[in-house]
């Protein structure tokens, strides 16, 4: 008999496939706290004043990753041009403009004449409070962390000082796709296609591979790992998903070399058959939930609940993007269908979210049955029409606050804030169009 | 007056806006210091650097370094204004800074009066470990000791309920800063405080959830096995140290039995023979067959030090078969730790054990696969051959021996080389001169340089050790011939060879066999840089024909002459550097 356990459902369920307490309980849970959303804030970067310079890719003002730090106060939101800004909360649960840096630049291999862009690819906020905050961020090659500290006022503003503390680079031979902290404070791993590294925070000349699924013969590569991470309390564990729709289990305390994995995580209830497969069971993101019991994958068409000490299926497959089935070819034609979507829980780990086409967001209870669909849009701005698949309106990224209930949005250059209503008070839709910078 | 000038100079340097100048001058103020003499040091100086406190990491880092060596400029007997800028450091965010703070905090606190240490360190003490951040909580776990160990024992009560409290703070930074630095505190620890505070911080860590604090465990259960046994309270060792031990030996992380592994030896001769057999010998076996390959290595280079502190009888019946299945273990690695330290059992063993028991198993590593195994054998092989001969082994040891020297791999063979000194004076020359002779003579000819050059060394330390008369009988006919050799590097060698072996022979030898035989007849060689190696090697030699000088007139400078008009440009150049005393 095993049990689940949800710190926000309060007591302990034996689980024997979704034992009717539990579900009353859950359902319980969220009958008295629904889950109604309101547009706060929509960021994004002013149109070019050097538009005439021709060599700045639209491309470049994307958000490319979005980051809560772990006490709530900050967000920070990275962008395809190698830019982060770092916004921070103000009593009325608005966001102000904390501090902005150019994290990487890009770069040209001479060894393979290709040129490494400067997108950053992930943000992980360090999870131990001190001085200053601490964010560690990447691009395909190289890893940095920074340091963020008020140094003073200025006329009443802070003065926020921005100082690059390490860089560890030369490690991964592929493209690095996730960072993650681990529990202990002191370590982190990065992923690539490939290969998984372990380092320690203080030491940027040394790393040590983990995870490594390259074969011997590459015309034999068949997999690619496509995100990882650590778990929240366990310093051991740690899981990595792969284009083959896995989810690998890995305990550090096994062994010390590059080591098997402890349990596997297949989708086996996938039946859409043919050419699509594989593509759409590709695992685009993985996140433990905060409470550490349970694991959320995001594949092109579903959301799956684990549960890792049951491998043999999933705890739950949330299906919201059956509506996408018969446009595959479409999808596949504009290579849509190769878009990475992330994924998030929220800090009670009882509902999850996630972006999809037509600028739409959404938001799912974890274990109860409602999906509640959203557009990423100012109230004034015009509806859209949602009969029409709009493949290139998308929210890719999303976040969601450790322990409040604001979700950030990225979809390409503008970036969007929600508040869940409260239940006491009169709902208060912020209406405000902040296009700060 | 000297105070403002000396100020005025000093002051904007450490503002200058540029970091190189700011760093200059910090590196210099402890001189500063003394030439302000130490009244205008604490009233002055000490003030300024404060505006420091605000600086970069490389500044802070280099203030925290000078402040240690103030004592030595301003006099040693008030120091204790120091704190007041070693505190803010050890709240720095940079773990360098912090760790300098805190070395300079141990340097100075030598000079505290016992008085001075309860009024002024103890308060900031209590400060650092009350602060919001992990950072100060870290440093004062580090400097704990100092307060702890020069209090009287009411203040060392309230004291240990502090550290308790890091012992179990939220964040693992400090719980591994307190779980470091606990075996500090224990030898100054009264026994009823082991068995009570002591005892729960360590309980604590014992039960982390985190890997990193777990494993700091070994090594306070070693100082709390030593000061016991110090304190004459060994007997409790078995009730307090015996659980955790047991606890990290079946740790679920590798890292922790790694831990224990590392420090096995350690461990056994603090708790004493008795408990190592009767307590940690199982113990110990389970580590040598864990299943992660690194905690079997650290523990086969621990054997022969634990086997020292158990009975013979027992090492043959349980340690004894563990090896048999470690020297064909599948981790390279493993074997090597295994064979760099079984060697040493032979001693424990005497003649008739190791014949017994060790032979087979020193041979059977001899033909192992892989070469390090095999050179570990032989780097220990004089442990062995002092209480069995080398007789045993030579038929065995000898074809080892000619395969590794003539291993692909460079560093193999360089390794094989250093060997052969030693196994000259163990082996009957004769035996010497026809088995391993011809391979150190091969070697001078070997396709790597630095092999080349090992060789030319080699036979330098083979003179040293089997005499004068051995050089002239055995090496300088082959040595000679080599002077013929088609290959100018191998001619070159000849004169390495002289340069080495000149300092340590007679003059008469350097004199004929060296310096007419196989430098000078060099000097018309066809080869630059054969000729530019004559003149290095005379210039090593002419000092030491001092006593000659009709040869030196007769025999060399006319060559150096010669070569000082060679028509290559470095062959004059080495040429012109031998200096001829008239």
């Amino acid at each position: 008999i095993r049990d689940i356990v949800v710190p926000a459902l309060g007591t302990t369920f034996p689980m024997e496939s979704f034992n009717t307490q539990f579900e009353k309980a859950a359902n319980k849970f969220y009958a008295e706290s629904p889950s109604v959303w309101d547009f706060s804030q929509m960021f994004g970067e002013e149109d070019n004043e050097n538009s005439d310079d021709d060599s700045q890719d639209a491309t470049d003002n994307y958000i490319s990753s979005l980051a809560f730090d772990p006490q709530g106060e900050l967000l920070a939101v990275g962008y395809n041009s190698g830019q982060v800004v770092v916004l921070t909360q103000q009593d009325d649960w608005t966001y102000q403009l904390y501090s902005e840096f150019k994290s990487h630049d890009s770069e040209f291999d001479c060894l393979t004449s290709t040129e490494i862009e400067e997108k950053i690819n992930m943000i992980r906020w360090y999870p131990f409070q001190s001085q200053g905050q601490f964010l560690m961020t990447t691009n395909d090659k190289t890893i940095k962390l920074f340091k963020l500290w008020n140094k003073g006022y200025v006329d009443d503003t802070p003065d926020i000082g921005v100082k690059q503390r390490r860089v560890f680079s030369g490690a991964h031979a592929y493209n690095i796709n996730s960072i993650s902290f681990n529990s202990d404070g002191e370590t982190f791993i990065s992923t690539d296609d490939l290969r998984i590294n372990l380092w320690h925070t203080d030491v940027s000349h040394e790393t040590f591979g983990v995870v490594d699924i390259k074969p011997d013969d590459m015309e034999e590569l068949t997999e690619v790992i496509t995100c990882s991470e650590f778990h929240p309390n366990d310093c051991g564990l740690f899981v990595y998903a792969t284009s083959k729709g896995v989810v690998r289990l890995c305990d550090l305390r096994d062994s010390a070399l590059c080591k098997g994995y402890s349990k596997t995580f297949k989708d086996t209830e996938s039946d859409i058959g043919g050419f699509f497969q594989e593509l759409v069971t590709t695992v685009s993101d993985v996140k433990w939930s905060p409470c550490g019991r349970f694991l959320l994958s995001r594949d092109y068409l579903t959301m799956k609940i684990w549960d890792p000490r049951m491998d043999s299926r999933a705890l739950r497959t949330i299906k919201f993007h059956d509506h996408l089935i018969p446009s595959l070819c479409d999808l596949y034609e504009d290579d849509s269908i190769f878009d990475k979507f992330t994924c998030s829980w929220s800090g009670d780990s009882m509902r999850i979210v996630t972006g999809s086409y037509n600028g739409s967001f959404y938001v799912c209870d974890a274990f109860g049955s409602h999906i509640t669909q959203m557009t990423a849009a100012p109230p004034s701005a015009p509806q859209r029409s949602n009969n029409i698949l709009d493949s290139s309106h998308k929210v890719l990224h999303t976040a969601w606050h450790p322990s409040g209930d604001v979700i950030g949005l990225g979809a390409k250059d503008f970036g969007f804030l929600y508040l869940k209503q409260q239940d006491d008070s009169e709902s208060e839709s912020e209406e405000e169009e902040e296009e700060s910078q | 007056f000297k105070y403002c000038i000396a100020m005025d100079v000093l002051l904007p340097e450490l503002q200058h806006i540029d970091l190189q100048i700011r760093l200059n001058a910090v590196s210099n103020i402890g001189l500063f210091a003394k030439k302000l003499g130490k009244e205008e040091t604490l009233k002055s100086l000490l003030p300024a650097l404060q505006i420091l406190l605000s600086d970069e990491d490389e500044i802070l880092a280099a203030l925290a370094e000078q402040i240690s060596s103030f004592p030595d400029h301003i006099g040693t007997d008030n120091v204790v204004p120091l704190l007041e800028l070693l505190e803010p450091l050890c709240k720095a965010e940079e773990t360098v800074v912090r760790n300098k703070a805190t070395a300079s905090i141990e340097a100075i606190c030598k000079f505290f009066t016992d008085e001075q240490i309860q009024t002024s360190f103890v308060p900031m003490l209590k400060r650092l470990a009350s602060e919001e951040w992990f950072t100060p909580k870290s440093s004062a776990c580090r400097i704990f000791y100092i307060a702890f160990s020069r209090s009287p024992s009411e203040v060392q009560s309230d004291l240990i309920s502090i550290y308790k409290t890091l012992c179990s703070d939220e964040t693992p930074m400090v719980r591994r800063a307190a779980a470091t630095h606990l075996k500090s505190l224990i030898p100054f620890a009264p026994v009823s405080m082991m068995e009570e505070q002591i005892l729960d911080c360590v309980k604590s860590f014992d039960n982390d959830e985190q890997d990193s604090v777990r494993l700091l465990v070994v090594d306070i259960a070693i100082a709390i096995a030593k000061t016991l046994t110090e304190q004459n309270a060994a007997g409790l060792n078995k009730s307090i140290v015996e659980p955790l031990i047991t606890a990290c030996c079946q740790d679920k992380s590798w890292r922790v039995r790694f831990m224990v592994g590392t420090k096995f030896a350690e461990l056994a001769s603090a708790l004493g023979e008795e408990m190592t057999k009767d307590v940690l010998l199982p113990f110990f076996c389970g580590l040598l067959k864990d299943a992660e390959a690194e905690v079997r290595m650290v523990a086969a280079e621990q054997i022969s030090r634990v086997a020292e502190l158990l009975p013979l009888e027992t090492v043959i019946s349980e340690i004894l078969p563990i090896l048999k299945t470690l020297s064909v273990d599948e981790a390279q690695n493993v074997r090597e730790a295994m064979a760099a330290d079984i060697m040493l059992l032979a001693k424990q063993f005497g003649t008739q054990g190791t014949n017994d028991h060790l032979l087979d198993l020193f041979l059977h590593l001899l033909k192992d696969d892989v070469a390090e195994v095999r050179l570990n054998v032989i780097g220990k092989l004089d442990q062995v051959t002092s209480i069995i001969g080398i007789e045993h082994i030579s038929t065995h040891l000898i074809p080892a021996i000619v395969e590794l020297a003539e291993d692909q791999q460079w560093r193999v063979r360089q390794a094989v080389i250093a060997f052969m000194p030693r196994l000259a004076k163990q082996l009957d020359i004769q035996y010497f001169n026809d088995k391993l002779l011809p391979l150190c003579v091969g070697w001078l000819s070997d396709s790597v340089f630095r092999i080349r050059e090992k060789a030319a060394e080699n036979l330098m330390n083979l003179v040293s050790v089997l005499g004068v008369e051995y050089y002239t009988l055995s090496i300088h006919p082959q040595l000679s011939k080599i002077t013929k050799s088609s290959n100018y590097l191998y001619r070159m060698v000849a004169l390495f060879a002289a340069a080495k072996l000149a300092p340590i022979l007679p003059v008469e030898v350097v004199k004929t066999q060296l310096t007419e035989e196989l430098v000078l007849v060099l000097v018309d060689d066809v080869t630059a840089n054969v000729r530019l190696n004559v003149g290095a090697s005379l210039d090593v030699i002419l000092p030491l024909l001092e006593g000659e000088p009709e040869f030196v007139a007769s025999k060399i400078q006319p060559a150096l002459k010669k070569l000082g008009e060679d028509k290559d440009m470095d062959v004059k150049a080495y040429a012109a550097v031998p200096k001829v005393s008239s």
